[in-house]
């Protein structure tokens, strides 16, 4: 017989069997038991938690020779030929490949005729989110009018996308993750049953990642299981998921919070020789900073991604050394660093750029970014910037703001108004000079020098400037203006701004007229 | 009372509707002596000529029946002026002028569409149910019904909680047969209501935006984490806070305008109760403060929508740093 994957294996095929889901289970136990079965079920829930698991179960007790205490008796013509997949009377649709108007009228039609085999029709309507409007409207008929015989189980990934009038036509069970504790338990089972030896160390790790679906961690352990054999460490489990071991995060993040290069850089070098990939570790390094975060806000109430109980107290301590708005910042930078990672190939390199930044971050308080953008524009000594920022959160903020953008104005007028003289002269000179010039922008006049800037998509015109002819007349017009004679160098704005997502996103928002890119 | 053959049932709330149907059905079936057939008909999907063709009625499995043509697109006011629609009423109202022995037509819409061209024509022969929505006191006492009819237990406040809830009949029906599968034979109690109403994305939601807006940062990520276990994505969340802000901004600067609550209530298209609260809000952020968190949002967005980074980790950053903003104030 060829292998079956663990989670098909260990798909429960009792009510008794489900892991967690114990009021969900209850209530269709006792619909089942006193015969109040409804028409139509909607089952919601993050993926492996057991919503396909428990349609299953009630399409076989609704048609089972001989139910006991809701159960079915998975023995009975019925409940077998369920099992095998050859019942007429119990339709699998997947919504997501099924989606339209059609599928649905064609639904609508069959839905009428009788049960051909069982007593119940059961229709599991598998992702039923992925239906379209008009399909959605032709279910709504169809749930409005139900014939006796059939029985709608629709499951959802994504409440939120079922329109409110299917929701009230049917009853609601939302499926919750399940904890840590539940999958371990489960896992230990099965493990049991397969001869397996598994460290708790590594169940924990398995069940932590596994987001609290069954079914995943389930996958991960046969993972494991096929690379590693029946005897699995944590090492193993590590290696296998591609993780990183939290221990090692934590004197990491140890060594970063008091600013030790050399440790970061040996401990990021022999991570790299053990075989760890470099956008694993800054992935791992992120969720660890994360479980910080959260771990500072929520103390032992927080869900922790990637710290097990055992190197909690290390979470600990390593929070001792620091304070959230550096953690905020270190959990920024490093995001920004798994960002050039997945595009680089000189991963190393990009690896230690990445650690060495998050050591570079300063220690100021990431709340106070709102107190420098106000008082941001003047230079000033460090107590100085302290005092005014202090100021300016019990002044009208408003008001600080008015000011500063003045200042900024203010300051920007000089060089456009003397941009704007040079460009009149050009002007009275020669009109396609001026037109050439037009598209530039005056980045510097001083000491003899005039430095005229042009976007990259404006080659064209910088060229033709920097012909002999339009030349001598921008050099006489210069003379004109300012009084003596000027090198002109002619450059390429470094436009790298426009490619700037935020400029992007500003642009798409507000129109490219609007928006001006200063530095 | 004799019943008539053209009904037109309208109201909000489909479980009314459906029920003076069964009302309708079980007269008729007791003046013919006989069970009669209820037949739905899709009116949207034939055409006049087949429509016709449906309605004409002989008796032949059952003596009686009751057709139910329920909200067909043509009976709403939008295509009211469409050709193939008048063909269709024309039709319709001649076929429907003259009553069928023992056949009840029952048409449904969500509003009284007396106005209707066709209801027009067929004048005084149609027979107008007008299904509303009980008022909270009168939904209360439906609670009670339903409960005592399923011999279920309830704790004093759950039926004022589930008739305040805003929820549709049939929903409160559902969640109710629901309740008492789980809890029978023991009481329905205020915390399994709660709970239960809780799991709605809206009202975690709120929570969430809520606990945002005063910067009450536990309750912020125990709000997105219940939102996240509900199966929920970081970017509609992150839309939901954006939208809240926005309206924070607009109420902030009415209320600087000198504006009071109701004008607020006015100008931004919000609720009373909500104008209240962000007015609330409004006074403990700066403009400073608030460009800043449009920032952070901008941030965010770029981080969902146009990087690899984990859209759940990047909403959970943006929730303490907008809540610790007003740490140093």
């Amino acid at each position: 017989m060829s292998y079956m994957a663990l989670y098909r294996a260990w798909r429960p095929q009792h009510f008794a069997e489900v892991v967690g889901q114990e009021r969900t289970v209850k209530a269709l136990q006792n619909a089942l038991k006193q015969g109040r079965v409804s028409h139509a079920y909607l089952f919601s829930g993050p993926r492996g938690t057991g919503k396909t698991s428990i349609a299953k179960i009630v399409a076989r007790a609704v048609n089972c020779a001989h139910p006991r205490e809701g159960e079915p008796c998975n023995q009975c013509p019925y409940c077998l030929d369920i099992l095998q997949g050859n019942f007429m009377d119990v339709i699998e649709i997947d919504a997501a490949s099924n989606r339209g108007i059609d599928e649905i009228r064609d639904l609508r039609e069959k839905v009428r005729m009788l049960p051909a085999q069982g007593k119940k029709k059961v229709y599991i309507i598998d992702e039923v989110h992925m239906l379209t409007t008009e399909a959605f409207n032709a279910l709504l008929k169809t749930l409005e009018e139900p014939p006796d015989s059939v029985i709608f189980i629709l499951a959802t990934t994504e409440l939120q996308k079922i329109p409110a009038t299917i929701l009230s036509r049917c009853q609601s069970y939302h499926f919750r993750r399940l904890t840590a504790a539940e999958i371990v338990e489960r896992l230990r089972q099965v493990a049991l049953s397969n001869n397996m030896s598994v460290s708790e160390e590594a169940f924990d790790l398995i069940a932590r990642r596994a987001n609290g679906g069954l079914r995943d961690a389930l996958s991960s352990l046969d993972q494991i299981y096929s690379y590693k054999g029946a005897q699995i460490s944590k090492t193993d489990a590590l290696e296998v998921m591609g993780l990183v071991d939290d221990m090692f995060l934590s004197r990491l993040m140890a060594a970063v919070f008091s600013r030790d290069v050399g440790t970061v850089i040996t401990m990021l070098g022999e991570a790299l020789q053990e075989g760890k990939e470099a956008q694993q570790i800054v992935r791992e390094a992120v969720l660890y900073l994360r479980d910080l975060m959260v771990y500072s806000l929520l103390g032992k109430e927080a869900e922790l991604a990637v710290v097990t109980e055992s190197a909690r107290p290390h979470l600990e301590s390593v929070l001792g050394q620091t304070d959230i708005s550096a953690i905020m910042k270190a959990l920024n930078a490093l995001m920004a660093g798994a960002d050039r990672l997945r595009y680089s190939e000189g991963n190393r390199f990009q690896l230690e750029l990445a650690f060495l930044e998050l050591m570079a971050v300063p220690a100021e308080p990431a709340w106070d970014n709102l107190s420098l953008t106000a008082v941001s524009a003047p230079k000033a000594s460090p107590k100085k910037s302290a005092r005014a920022a202090e100021n300016t959160l019990v002044e009208d903020s408003s008001h600080s703001s008015a000011k500063t953008s003045a200042r900024k104005k203010e300051a920007a007028k000089a060089p456009q108004q003397e941009w704007g003289r040079l460009l009149a002269a050009v002007k009275d000179k020669k009109i396609p000079t001026h037109a050439l010039l037009a598209q530039g922008k005056l980045l510097e006049h001083d000491k003899g020098q005039v430095t005229i800037g042009f976007k990259k998509a404006y080659k064209f015109h910088k060229e033709k400037l920097e012909e002999n002819a339009n030349k001598h007349i921008l050099d006489e017009a210069i003379k004109e203006i300012w009084g003596g004679a000027a090198s002109v160098r002619l450059v390429f704005l470094d436009d790298d701004a426009s490619q700037d997502p935020v400029v992007k996103k500003a642009r798409e928002l507000f129109g490219e007229e609007i928006v001006e890119v200063k530095e | 009372m004799a019943i008539s053959n053209l009904i037109l049932i309208y109201g909000t709330e489909p479980y009314l509707i459906d029920k003076e149907i069964e009302r309708v059905r079980a007269e008729l079936s007791r003046e013919g002596g006989a069970e009669a057939e209820l037949v739905y008909i899709d009116a949207d999907e034939l055409t006049a000529q087949q429509l016709l063709e449906q309605l004409d009625f002989s008796p032949l499995f059952a003596l009686e029946r009751v057709v139910v043509i329920r909200r067909p697109s043509w009976l709403g006011k939008t295509r009211r002026k469409a050709s193939k629609v008048e063909q269709l009423v024309e039709g319709l109202a001649a076929f429907l002028s003259e009553p069928i022995p023992g056949q009840v037509v029952i048409f449904t819409a969500e509003e009284d569409v007396s106005s209707h061209p066709l209801m027009k024509k067929l004048g005084k022969a149609v027979h107008k149910v007008a299904c509303v929505r009980p008022n909270p006191q009168g939904l209360e006492t439906w609670v009670k019904q339903l409960a005592a009819a399923l011999n279920q237990p309830l704790a004093p406040p759950v039926a004022k909680m589930l008739a305040s809830s805003g929820q549709d009949m049939y929903y409160l029906q559902r969640l109710l047969e629901k309740l008492s599968l789980q809890k029978s034979p023991e009481m329905i109690t205020e915390q399994d209501v709660a709970e239960e109403l809780d799991q709605q994305i809206e009202t975690s939601v709120f929570k969430l935006t809520d606990a945002l807006l005063n910067r009450r940062s536990r309750e912020a990520l125990k709000a997105y984490y219940q939102l996240l276990r509900q199966g929920g994505q970081p970017t509609f969340f992150l839309y939901m806070i954006i939208r809240q802000f926005m309206l924070l901004g607009k109420v902030k600067h009415f209320s600087q305008e000198g504006m009071h609550q109701a004008a607020i209530a006015k100008a931004t298209g919000a609720r009373d109760f909500a104008v209240k609260r962000l007015l609330s809000a409004a006074s403990q952020y700066s403009w400073d403060e608030l460009k800043r968190c449009f920032e952070l949002f901008l941030q965010a967005d770029i981080n969902l929508k146009s990087s690899g980074r984990d859209g759940k980790i990047v909403l959970e950053a943006l929730i303490i740093e907008v809540c610790g903003q007003g740490r140093r104030r």
